[in-house]
């Protein structure tokens, strides 16, 4: 949750407009995408190259997801129970077991320095008010969800404006 | 919305016991170096415990550092201990599962035991069908006689089996009323006193509830509950309830006026705690899915005990008792299995996270409406339940409750499940909103505000289930038109989309019981429960104490259950 360039529902808005055929489920600290099989590759490819990805503070995993919430380790990292990636030579993040943590992998698979901490702040989809920018400062944001809440409650979901 | 100061935050010693000598406020700390499994004392108290079991039974058992992820035990981060809220006691994870937790259990089987009966139908027949007089000395022998049959003692027969009033100690019946004169000749044994257990303008509106009318509190024997259903409850009362009167009033068997009386004194009458089940849900009734959140928040006892705590209290200790009835038992148990959902319940009846984000609230009602919550009458001082108090009450304690998460990383850390911290925040904005407003639909409209907030602001909620009731919440709570749904107080476990999601129900018990602590009520929705389980100290469970004391001491294994089998097996 440190300023990690895409939360969840971010991730599912953005794949539900770009990718065909993809369905997409929102945890609080997991997002899953089930697609077909022949479009995997390529979807994971994009999401992996764009700025959705931050080695550090995102992370690629299948078994115990449990993370998210949690202090970084020392060295900048998600915790991962299994350890499925490490920060390598020259800083890098490279993964060496697979998605359930079964070492090793046929090779290391390196996916980059993590980037810095005014990057992941200034390209960051959540407010954090102590490592990022606060909720409470974007008044105008706190007041549009206020007004879907108010025309829910009043109108259900076809809402009317008084 | 505008932000208030608390100088003192209630969790802080918490996290500073649970994560010792480590800055509350420090976002980094070191992993996979605490020993493993091994650093719990109670989960190497586990793993000895099944070392001797399975040398005894010779089948394997409790291996987790075998079994646990091919081999890859829990405790690569610090497990953590946790403070039950409000009670100073800070115990492992583990003892608030309900199975290694005696209180926990006793109170749902305290529940599910109970029904009241109304006696004046059987009266009445006796009277008029039958010809017998019914005096208080009737009923005072009478109830001699139950308080014989109930744990399951013969009457009327000839060689007849029995039970050993060891095994079933915990089972009585009393009776209460709202007439005095009658109340005073009933044996003091048997009555619950309206006028000693509540406060005098409690006791007026209680009594006033109940009129002339009398009313059996039946506890029938934990072990038989436990064995047999809920739905086993009136059955079993309902036989012992028959063979009394014949006993008492000196009745013959098998004439058509018995067969009066017998409906009339053992079915007319019953209120369950919990209503059926539909027939896919497969429940009785006196399940938990069939409980009321109205009712409920009668039957935890709180604020009837400590009328002069604020109703913030009474309300957080509903929060426990039904997360762990609604969570732990119903929802994790009966409908799912698995040990996963405690984690979820705890969340908000430990560490003292919830406890501060409802303070929180009461404060901004304090300062910002003037609604003195800790002296909650006359109940005009309730504020009244507009979309727009609603908003910014919620708005502020979601906020607020936001940015504690976020100013302490260790606290995150603690509720580290999305579903933890949703329905902690939530729950703080629906006690604040009916607390305030004395309207329990204002409190859900809060909760999902809340959500909604929650939602957008992180890009996260709970788990999957989340995206079903919290985020149409808004349509169904302080407008009941787009739904044509019902008021909190008649809501329950399985009201339409509250069915299948943890964290939830028994934060929406204590919103519904909030909005009548605001008001100072005497009772939330059914007075009769509310005065049943007002009976210290025969009650096995004391509801009168605050829940999560009696889970701490079912946590620390001081709790005495009923239901004990030592005398009919071997000793140990």
């Amino acid at each position: 949750m440190y300023n990690g360039p895409s939360q969840p529902y971010q991730r599912t808005y953005a794949e539900c407009y770009r990718f065909r055929g993809i369905d997409p489920g929102t945890l609080s600290g997991r997002q899953i995408v089930e697609c077909r099989e022949r479009d995997l590759e390529s979807y994971s490819k994009w999401l992996l190259e764009t700025e959705m990805f931050e080695p550090a503070l995102t992370s690629i995993r299948g078994a115990t997801v449990h993370g998210h919430s949690l202090r970084l380790a020392e060295d900048g990292l998600m915790f991962d129970m299994l350890q499925r990636c490490i920060v390598g030579d020259e800083g890098i993040v490279t993964y060496v077991k697979d998605q359930i943590g079964e070492p090793p992998l046929d090779r290391a698979v390196a996916v980059g320095k993590p980037l810095d901490d005014a990057w992941a702040k200034a390209h960051s989809t959540i407010f954090h008010s102590l490592v990022g920018s606060a909720y409470r400062d974007d008044e105008e944001y706190i007041e549009y969800i206020v007004r879907i809440h108010s025309l829910r409650t009043k109108y259900g979901f076809m809402p009317v404006e008084e | 919305m505008a932000k208030i100061e608390r100088s003192q935050k209630l969790f802080l010693d918490a996290l500073k016991e649970k994560f010792q000598g480590q800055d509350p406020e420090s976002v980094k700390t070191t992993f996979y170096n605490f020993n493993g499994v091994r650093q719990s004392p109670r989960k190497r108290e586990f793993m000895a415990a099944a070392k001797g079991i399975e040398m005894e039974r010779g089948i394997s058992m409790y291996d987790p550092e075998h079994c646990h992820l091919g081999g890859l035990p829990m405790g690569q981060r610090q497990l953590m201990t946790y403070e039950v809220s409000q009670s100073g006691v800070f115990v492992e994870g583990d003892d608030l599962h309900f199975v290694n937790n005696a209180a926990m259990q006793q109170m749902w089987d305290d529940i599910r035991r109970t029904v009241v009966v109304g006696m004046d139908l059987a009266h009445a027949t006796l009277q008029k069908r039958l010809g017998k007089e019914v005096t208080p000395e009737t009923i005072n022998e009478y109830l001699h006689i139950l308080n014989h049959a109930m744990p399951g003692a013969a009457v009327v027969q000839e060689h007849m089996v029995e039970t050993h009033p060891g095994l079933v100690d915990d089972c009585y019946v009393k009776v209460f009323t709202g007439d005095d004169a009658m109340a005073d000749d009933i044996e003091p044994q048997f009555l619950i006193n309206i006028d000693k257990l509540f406060t005098s303008e409690q006791a007026e509106v209680l009594k006033e509830q109940v009129g002339k009318s009398m009313y059996q509190a039946i506890h029938i024997p934990t072990i038989v509950s436990r064995t047999c259903d809920g739905g086993t409850t009136s059955r079993w009362s309902a036989m012992q309830i028959g063979m009394s009167f014949i006993a008492a009033y000196r009745m013959c068997a098998g004439e058509a006026a018995v067969a009066d009386l017998s409906f009339a004194a053992k079915h007319a009458g019953v209120s369950q705690m919990a209503s059926i089940l539909p027939a896919r849900r497969a429940r009785g009734p006196n399940e938990p899915g069939g409980i009321k959140f109205g009712v409920f928040s009668d039957i935890i006892q709180a604020n009837r005990k400590y009328p002069n705590d604020p109703p913030a209290r009474a309300s957080l200790e509903v929060v426990g008792a039904g997360t762990m009835l609604f969570d732990q038992i119903w929802l994790g148990s009966y409908m799912s299995g698995g040990v996963g959902f405690t984690q979820y319940a705890t969340a908000a009846y430990t560490d003292n996270i919830l406890d501060e984000y409802t303070y929180y609230g009461m404060d901004y009602l304090k300062d910002k409406y003037g609604f003195d919550y800790s002296n909650p009458d006359p109940p005009a001082a309730t504020i009244t339940p507009t979309q727009d108090v609603v908003n910014d009450l919620a708005t502020e304690v979601n906020l607020n409750a936001m940015e504690q998460y976020e100013q302490y990383p260790t606290m995150m850390e603690d509720h580290f499940g999305g579903s933890q911290r949703a329905g902690v925040m939530a729950a703080a904005c629906g006690l604040t909103c009916s607390i305030g407003t004395g309207n329990s639909n204002a409190g859900l409209n809060g909760w999902y505000l809340s959500m909604l907030m929650h939602k957008e602001g992180w890009s996260r909620l709970g788990f999957f289930g989340y995206d079903l009731q919290d985020q149409c919440g808004s349509a169904n709570s302080l407008s009941m038109e787009p739904d044509r749904g019902l008021m909190g107080e008649l809501r329950g476990p399985n009201y339409p989309n509250y069915a299948m999601n943890v964290g939830h129900q028994g934060e929406y018990a204590a919103i519904v019981g909030g909005a009548h602590y605001g008001r100072g009520d005497a009772f939330c929705f059914d007075p009769l429960v509310k005065i049943c389980f007002a009976d210290p100290p025969s009650l096995t469970f004391d509801f009168s104490e605050p829940p999560r004391r009696e889970f701490a001491k079912g946590a620390i294994r001081e709790f005495k259950p009923a239901g004990e089998r030592s005398l009919i097996i071997p000793a140990r």
